[in-house]
């Protein structure tokens, strides 16, 4: 019984990591940056979905197609404002590092000052009771949750590999050098994959205030740890590799969560160590050739 | 009595007057103290192939990046059919009509050979392709849906040129494309080069390889230190003492 619920969780909430996730690796992907504001945004996500409810008794999941166009414009401004005075710096990796904290540091105080520190949360029958799935209750909150985060996973993936801007990023992803060189304004579709990497961590918001329970504005911190493993254990840099993060990293929470519950907060860390240790560039990357 | 054949990579006397495909007019560059180029000029006409020889850090790729976009110059001019082009981004540069090959090539790896190419002919120079099938004219029709990571450094630099090809250029930077390839390999290199030159595709062809450049250029301009030291055929370069000296020293 515990099996098949903990199975249930973990894919569920595989997908919902790789949700949260891809935004942070698709900006990594092309621009070789970590935003650490990355939860922050999801956070800020968040917080929208719990203001349509609680104070307009909204939908709470019209927070998703409310966030993305903000979100979209934001990171796109936000790349422009940013990543070329980044690139015109001598340590390009740590001034980006030293800027997202910044902005994660920003973001954190203003959620602080408009809703305080206390956890905001919705009520985990926002959708109904639980759902029976192959014998097993599973609540109905996770069951949409994880289950929306597939169609949002899908329209990224059409948009990579079967749009024209799609095969565009993909080819900045590989090699930017070579990318520009067939003819790719890679600032362009640069900017616009930045955008697309924080309306997809916003959009993602309005499902974490659900499956984490609630949030705080320092909520922020722990996701983007969480995202970076997932990334780390899929592969950096390949959107993919993304989903396959999210799923081992779900299954792995659960289960622990499920039969040893102290290690849950340890054990997909310790994946992610392993897989560093075996397979250094992820489960899904290339193989590191010395030339 | 038969015409002598014309020498690889020699255009056709230009009209009196005619614009040069390429001009690179007293390019200097600098990186901070460091002067990597200093004055250097040439001019290409349409189809001809020219040389570009020196010792390692004597400025070859530099100038190379300082064409194609990847570099700005500190001083000086690059022209294109007469249009400045000078300090234009990469992608701009391309699409004007000059693209290059990478000394290293980094192929879009996760893209298969047949998407490298759309991707090229697409952003290119939509409006004037070459009229030739990229992947076929370089042989690797038969790769076109393998992964571009998946296929040997010999068909990575032909994929590379491929690229390059797909975007519609009217003149080619080609960086040590010779570098690591096998005889057989730097043969038919050398034949796709010819062919573009015959086309009429001007090409600056930057390498250590003289025999095959001998087979692809008429004419050479050999660096020193970021200067031009000769300008002439190949088989005069080999016999200038100057050049002799660069290379072997005194």
């Amino acid at each position: 019984m515990l099996f098949g619920y903990a199975l249930i969780a973990g894919v569920l909430f595989g997908l919902f990591y790789a949700f949260m996730s891809t935004g942070l690796n698709l900006l990594f992907g092309v621009l070789r940056l970590v935003n650490l504001a990355h939860g922050d945004i999801v956070v800020f996500g968040a917080y929208v979905a719990y203001s349509l409810s609680s104070m307009a008794g909204l939908n709470p999941l019209l927070a998703i197609p409310i966030t993305i166009v903000p979100a979209l414009a934001f990171g796109v401004l936000l790349y422009y404002g940013t990543v070329p005075r980044l690139n015109r710096s001598q340590d390009t990796e740590m001034a980006s590092l030293i800027l997202f904290f910044g902005v994660s540091q920003v973001l954190e105080a203003v959620a602080t000052f408009a809703y305080g520190n206390n956890q905001a949360s919705l009520s985990p029958t926002t959708f109904g009771g639980p759902i029976n799935i192959l014998g097993e209750h599973v609540p109905a909150t996770w069951v949409v949750c994880g289950l929306l985060s597939i169609p949002a996973l899908v329209v990224l993936f059409v948009y990579l590999y079967r749009s024209r801007l799609g095969m565009a990023t993909r080819a900045v992803m590989a090699s930017r050098e070579e990318a520009a060189a067939a003819g790719i304004n890679t600032r362009r579709v640069a900017a616009l994959a930045f955008g697309i990497g924080v309306a997809f961590a916003a959009a993602s918001g309005a499902l974490t205030i659900f499956m984490l329970g609630g949030v705080n504005p320092s909520t922020g911190s722990e996701l983007v740890l969480t995202a970076f493993t997932v990334v780390v254990i899929g592969s950096l840099g390949n959107p993919i590799g993304t989903v396959v993060g999210g799923l081992l990293y779900g299954l792995v929470f659960t289960f622990t969560k499920t039969y040893s519950p102290s290690w849950a907060d340890i054990v997909p860390y310790l994946l992610m160590l392993v897989v560093l240790l075996v397979r250094p560039t992820g489960i899904l990357g290339r193989r590191v050739r010395s030339a | 009595m038969p015409e002598a054949a014309p020498a690889p990579g020699a255009a056709a006397p230009p009209p009196a007057g005619a614009t040069p495909v390429l001009e690179v007019r007293e390019v200097t560059k600098e990186f901070g103290a460091f002067t990597a180029l200093d004055g250097v000029s040439l001019s290409l006409q349409p189809g001809q192939a020219l040389g570009l020889v020196g010792p390692n850090g004597s400025g070859k790729t530099t100038l190379i990046n300082v064409m194609s976009g990847v570099h700005a110059a500190t001083r000086g001019r690059v022209l294109l059919r007469g249009e400045e082009i000078t300090g234009l981004a990469p992608h701009r540069v391309c699409r004007r009509g000059m693209n290059r090959t990478f000394q290293i090539p980094r192929p879009l790896g996760p893209l298969t050979a047949e998407e490298n190419v759309a991707v090229a002919r697409r952003h290119g120079r939509p409006s004037r392709h070459l009229d030739v099938d990229p992947l076929g004219f370089v042989g690797l029709e038969k790769f076109a849906s393998r992964p571009a990571s998946g296929l040997t450094t010999g068909q990575q630099k032909r994929l590379d040129l491929a690229r390059a090809i797909a975007t519609g250029p009217e003149v080619l930077l080609v960086d040590e494309l010779g570098a690591g390839l096998s005889p057989a390999e730097l043969e038919h290199v050398g034949e796709l080069l010819r062919g573009l030159s015959a086309m009429g595709v001007a090409l600056v062809v930057v390498e250590h390889l003289l025999g095959f450049l001998e087979a692809v250029v008429a004419s050479v301009v050999v660096l020193d230190a970021g200067r031009p030291l000769f300008v002439g055929s190949l088989r005069d370069a080999v016999a200038d003492p100057r050049v002799i000296e660069v290379f072997l020293g005194k």
